[in-house]
C-alpha cells in the first residue's frame, strides 16, 4: 500500500511519522506538562492515549507500521509507579519479548521504542521526542514493511 | 440471701462471701496484710479484725476469713477494733521497722510507741508468699524455715531452688515488699517489658495493653503466663468477679464482608542505634523522643517524674537532637519527618515544667513549623528562653565524668560547641509501621520507595487509593501530626460513607467487559488483573447444570487498565472506550 503515503511535512522536506502510545496517568500527563511548561518538541510525533502501557497490544504496533509509521513508541509510568500497580511490568515483559520477535517478522527493531516518562517529566518527554525523531530521521522512510505481516493485521478488527 | 449490717448499713451477701468481701462492696475500708483475693484466707495477721456486736458470739474476728452470716451486726472501726489493731501493729512495727506499709499503718493507729528494741526486718511472716507458691502457682519453692524467733521465709534447706520457675508471684503478693526472689531463685527472673512504655517499666502477663485501649480489656500474654507455661496458677480466673477468664479461648480468624476499608496503620520511629555517634543503646541517658514522651507523661512508667535513667537524678542539662535519620540522603531517609520540630519544642516546655532551673538545648537543621499557630509556638520557646536553639549537627556524644558530652557545630554562632549534658533526647525519623508492605500487597494498594502508602492523586484524591473502596488516614500515608491525621481520617470516613450509603455505586464507565460468546474460561486474565476484579461465573443450562465457567468482571473493582484484554487469547475482554476496534481506528486516523 504505502508507496505514495504523504510523508511530506508541508514543504518538500521529508519528516518521519512517529506513532506514540502513552499511558493516561504518567506519560500522557508528562506530555501534557511539557506543553504547559512550554517545552518544545518536534512535531512528527502523533499520540494515542491508552489507559495504561499494559493496554498496548503488540498488534497495535504492527498495525501502526502497516499504516505507515516510521517509528512506534510506547511510553508508560516508571516501573513501580504504574497507576494500576503492575500494568507496566506486563508491558515491559511483553513488549521486550515482542521486540525480539520483530527481527523474526522482518521488521527493523530499531524502529520500535519503549520508554518510561512520569507525569512530572515534561522535560524528559520533550528531549525523548527530540531524540526519537532524530533517530527516525536518520533511519529514513520505512518502506520495507513485510507484506506477509501486512496481510495479518490489515483486516480491521 | 444473707442479710447483715456493717457499721449500721444493711447489706446482702452471697453464700461463701466473707465479711471483708461484703464490706469492700460497700466501700467500707478494712486494712489487710495477709489477705490476697486469689488465695484462700488464713487469718494470720489479724490486722483485719472487726467486732461482732450481735447475731453470733460477740467478739473480734478476722474479716478476711469470717464468713458472712445472716443477722450479723458488725462494727469495723469500734474502740475495741482500733485497740486490737494498734496492738498488732505495735508488735509488727517492732519487728519490721523497715516495711513501709507497716510504718504507715502504725502511724495511723498511733502504734509507734512500743519501748522495744527494733529488729530490722521487712517480713511479717504472714505466709502469703508460701501459700501463693504452693497453692496457686504450684511448685512450693518457698517455705517457712527455722522455729521460734529464727523462723523465716526461705527455700527448703535454704538452697537455691530448683523448682522455682521464676514467676515472681511471691514478690508480687508480699504486702511489705520483703521478698527478692533472686535470693533463692535459680533461674533469672525476667521482667516483661511494657511495650507501651517503650520497655521503660514492666507489666504482668495479664494486662490491659495501654490506658484508653479500645476495648479497654485485659489480654493474656500466653508466652509469659504461668498458666500457659505450667498449667498452674489460674489466679486471674479466681479473682475475676465476672468470670470472664477462659483459658481455652483460641485466636479466631474473623471474616467480614465490607464495602470500604480505611488503612490507618500509622508510623514508628527508626532505630537510632544505627548511628553509633549518638550512643543510643550504649549510654542509658541517651533516649528517643518517644521514651522521653513516656517519661514525662503522668500515666507513664515514672508517673511523670523525669530522672536520668543511669542514676535517677534530675537532669539539669538536657540536649535535644533533631533530624536523626531524617533529611539524610546518604545514610538515612531523604524526607523531612515533619513532626519532630514541633514535638521537640513541646518537649522543651515539658522539660521546664519538670526541671524549673534546668537548661535545655536543641540542635536543629531548620525549624519547620508550618501549620496553624506553629511558628508562634516555636517563637515562644525561643523568646522565653525555654531552650537554646543551636543550628547545626552533632558529631559525637560521649561520656565524661558522669556526664554526656555533646559535641556539635553551631553554624550560626560559629565554631564547635561542647555541652556537658545529663540527658540526650533523639528525634528519629518517622517510618511506616512494620508489615505495611504485606498489608499493601494484600489490599493491592501502592506504596512509595519508603513504604508510605500511595494516594490516588496527590491533589485531587488525597485519601483514596487506586483500589476502589480502600482509603488512607494518618501517618501511614506520610509523616503527619495529630491535627492532620484527624483531618485525613475524617475525610477517609466520609469518603467511605459516601461509597456505602448509596443504593448504587457510581464508577468510571471505562471498565472491562467480557464477551461470553467467545470466552473459553482459560482465566489467564485472572493472573494479570491487579485488582482481583476477574470473577468466575458459572453458566447453567435450563436444568441448572454448570456447562461452563467464564470470566466475569466485578464492576466495582475493575479500574479499566486493560491488561486483561491484551492477555486474552480469544480477545473476549475489552475495556469500554479503549476497545481494539477503537484503537485500530485511531491508528488509521492518525496515520493519515
Ligand atoms: C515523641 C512524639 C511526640 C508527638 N507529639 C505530638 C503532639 O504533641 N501533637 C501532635 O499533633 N502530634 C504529635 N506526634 C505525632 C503523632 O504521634 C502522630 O501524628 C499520630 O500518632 C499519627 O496517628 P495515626 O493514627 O496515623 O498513627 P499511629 O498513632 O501510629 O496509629 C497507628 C495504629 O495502627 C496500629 N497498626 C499498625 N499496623 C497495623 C496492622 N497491620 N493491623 C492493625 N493495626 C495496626 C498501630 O499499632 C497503631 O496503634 C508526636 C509523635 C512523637 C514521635
Ligand atoms: S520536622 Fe524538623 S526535625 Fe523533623 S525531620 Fe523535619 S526538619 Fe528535621
Ligand atoms: S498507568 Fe502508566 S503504565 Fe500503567
Ligand atoms: S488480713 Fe485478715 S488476718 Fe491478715
Amino acid at each position: 500500500m504505502s508507496e505514495e503515503k504523504p510523508k511530506k511535512d508541508g514543504q518538500d522536506k521529508w519528516e518521519p511519522r512517529i506513532i506514540a502510545f502513552l499511558c493516561n496517568w504518567c506519560s500522557y500527563a508528562g506530555a501534557d506538562l511539557a506543553g504547559m511548561s512550554r517545552f518544545g518538541y518536534p512535531a512528527p510525533i502523533r499520540v494515542i492515549k491508552v489507559p495504561c502501557s499494559g493496554r498496548v497490544d503488540p498488534l497495535f504496533v504492527l498495525r501502526s507500521f502497516e499504516q505507515g509509521a516510521d517509528m512506534v513508541l510506547v511510553s508508560g509510568c516508571h516501573p513501580g509507579d504504574c497507576h494500576y500497580t503492575s500494568g507496566n511490568y506486563h508491558a515491559r515483559r511483553k513488549l521486550l519479548a515482542f521486540r525480539e520477535l520483530l527481527t523474526f517478522l522482518g521488521i527493523d527493531p530499531r524502529r520500535f521504542k519503549i520508554s518510561w516518562v512520569s507525569a512530572a517529566e515534561g522535560g524528559k518527554w520533550s528531549s525523548l521526542v527530540a531524540e526519537v525523531t532524530e533517530e527516525a530521521r536518520a533511519l529514513g522512510p520505512y518502506k520495507e514493511f513485510p507484506r506477509s505481516v501486512s496481510e495479518g493485521v490489515s483486516d480491521e478488527g | 440471701m444473707i442479710k447483715l449490717t456493717i457499721n449500721g448499713n444493711e447489706a446482702e451477701a452471697a453464700e461463701g462471701q466473707t465479711i471483708l468481701d461484703v464490706a469492700r462492696e460497700l466501700s467500707i475500708e478494712i486494712p489487710t496484710l495477709c489477705h490476697h483475693k486469689a488465695i484462700p484466707p488464713t487469718g494470720a495477721c489479724r490486722i483485719c479484725v472487726v467486732e461482732i456486736t450481735a447475731g453470733a458470739r460477740p467478739g473480734l474476728v478476722p474479716a478476711c476469713a469470717y464468713p458472712a452470716q445472716d443477722g450479723l451486726e458488725i462494727q469495723t472501726d469500734s474502740e475495741r477494733v482500733r485497740e486490737s489493731r494498734r496492738m498488732t501493729l505495735q508488735l509488727l512495727e517492732a519487728r519490721c521497722p523497715e516495711a513501709k506499709v507497716i510504718q504507715e499503718m502504725a502511724a495511723e493507729y498511733g502504734a509507734l510507741d512500743l519501748p522495744l528494741e527494733r529488729k530490722d526486718e521487712k517480713c511479717i511472716m504472714c505466709g502469703l508468699c508460701v501459700r501463693v507458691c504452693k497453692e496457686i502457682i504450684g511448685p512450693a519453692a518457698t517455705c517457712f524455715a527455722g522455729r521460734g524467733p529464727e523462723r523465716e521465709i526461705s527455700t527448703p534447706y535454704k538452697l537455691l531452688s530448683e523448682v522455682c520457675i521464676g514467676c515472681g508471684a511471691c514478690a508480687f503478693v508480699c504486702p511489705t515488699e520483703a521478698i527478692d526472689p533472686a535470693e533463692f531463685c535459680s533461674i533469672a527472673l525476667e521482667k516483661i517489658p511494657n511495650e507501651f512504655n517503650c520497655g521503660l517499666d514492666s507489666r504482668t502477663p495479664v494486662y490491659i495493653p495501654f490506658p484508653q485501649a479500645v476495648p479497654n480489656k485485659p489480654v493474656i500474654d500466653r508466652e509469659n503466663c504461668i498458666h500457659f507455661r505450667t498449667g498452674g496458677c489460674g489466679a486471674c480466673k479466681t479473682v475475676c468477679p465476672a468470670d470472664a477468664i477462659d483459658y481455652d479461648m483460641e485466636d479466631k480468624v474473623v471474616e467480614e464482608e465490607v464495602g470500604a476499608i480505611v488503612v490507618a496503620t500509622g508510623y514508628q520511629l527508626m532505630d537510632p542505634a544505627v548511628y553509633e555517634e549518638y550512643g543510643y543503646g550504649k549510654y542509658p541517658d541517651v533516649v528517643t523522643s518517644m521514651e522521653f514522651e513516656r517519661m514525662v507523661s503522668a500515666s507513664g512508667p515514672t508517673g511523670g517524674g523525669l530522672h536520668r535513667p543511669s542514676n535517677g537524678e534530675l537532669p539539669k542539662t538536657i540536649v535535644f537532637l533533631q533530624c536523626i535519620g531524617s533529611r539524610q540522603e546518604t545514610d538515612g531517609k531523604p524526607y523531612c519527618s515533619k513532626i519532630c520540630c514541633m514535638y521537640t519544642a513541646k518537649h522543651t516546655i515539658l522539660y521546664k515544667h519538670k526541671v524549673h532551673d534546668g537548661q535545655a538545648f536543641v540542635f536543629y537543621m531548620d525549624v519547620r513549623s508550618g501549620g496553624k499557630n506553629y511558628e508562634d509556638f516555636v517563637r515562644r520557646v525561643v523568646k522565653e528562653k525555654v531552650a537554646t536553639y543551636l543550628r547545626g549537627r552533632v558529631s559525637k556524644v560521649f561520656p565524661r565524668g558522669g556526664k554526656l558530652m555533646v559535641r556539635g557545630a553551631d553554624t550560626l554562632g560559629g565554631g564547635q560547641v561542647e555541652i556537658a549534658a545529663d540527658m540526650v533526647v533523639l528525634a528519629p525519623a518517622v517510618v511506616p509501621s512494620s508489615g505495611v508492605q504485606e498489608l499493601a500487597q494484600k489490599l493491592r494498594i501502592g506504596y512509595d520507595q519508603h513504604d508510605f502508602l500511595l494516594e490516588a492523586h496527590p491533589k485531587l484524591r488525597p485519601v483514596e487509593t487506586n483500589t476502589a473502596g480502600v482509603f488512607l488516614a494518618g501517618a501511614c500515608h506520610s509523616p503527619m501530626d495529630i491535627p492532620e491525621s484527624v483531618a485525613q481520617a475524617s475525610a477517609a470516613a466520609s469518603k467511605a460513607l459516601g461509597l456505602v450509603t448509596h443504593e448504587r455505586l457510581t464508577r468510571e464507565p471505562t471498565i472491562a467487559v467480557v464477551d461470553e460468546l467467545t470466552c473459553n474460561g482459560c482465566f489467564e486474565c485472572e493472573n494479570v488483573c491487579a485488582y482481583k476484579a476477574i470473577e468466575r461465573k458459572e453458566i447453567l443450562d435450563k436444568d441448572g447444570v454448570v456447562t461452563a465457567v467464564l470470566a466475569h468482571v466485578n464492576e466495582g473493582l475493575c479500574q479499566g487498565c486493560g491488561a486483561c484484554g491484551v492477555t486474552c487469547r480469544s480477545k473476549s475482554l475489552e475495556v469500554e472506550g479503549f476497545r481494539d476496534l477503537q484503537l485500530f481506528s485511531a491508528i488509521s486516523a492518525i496515520s493519515r
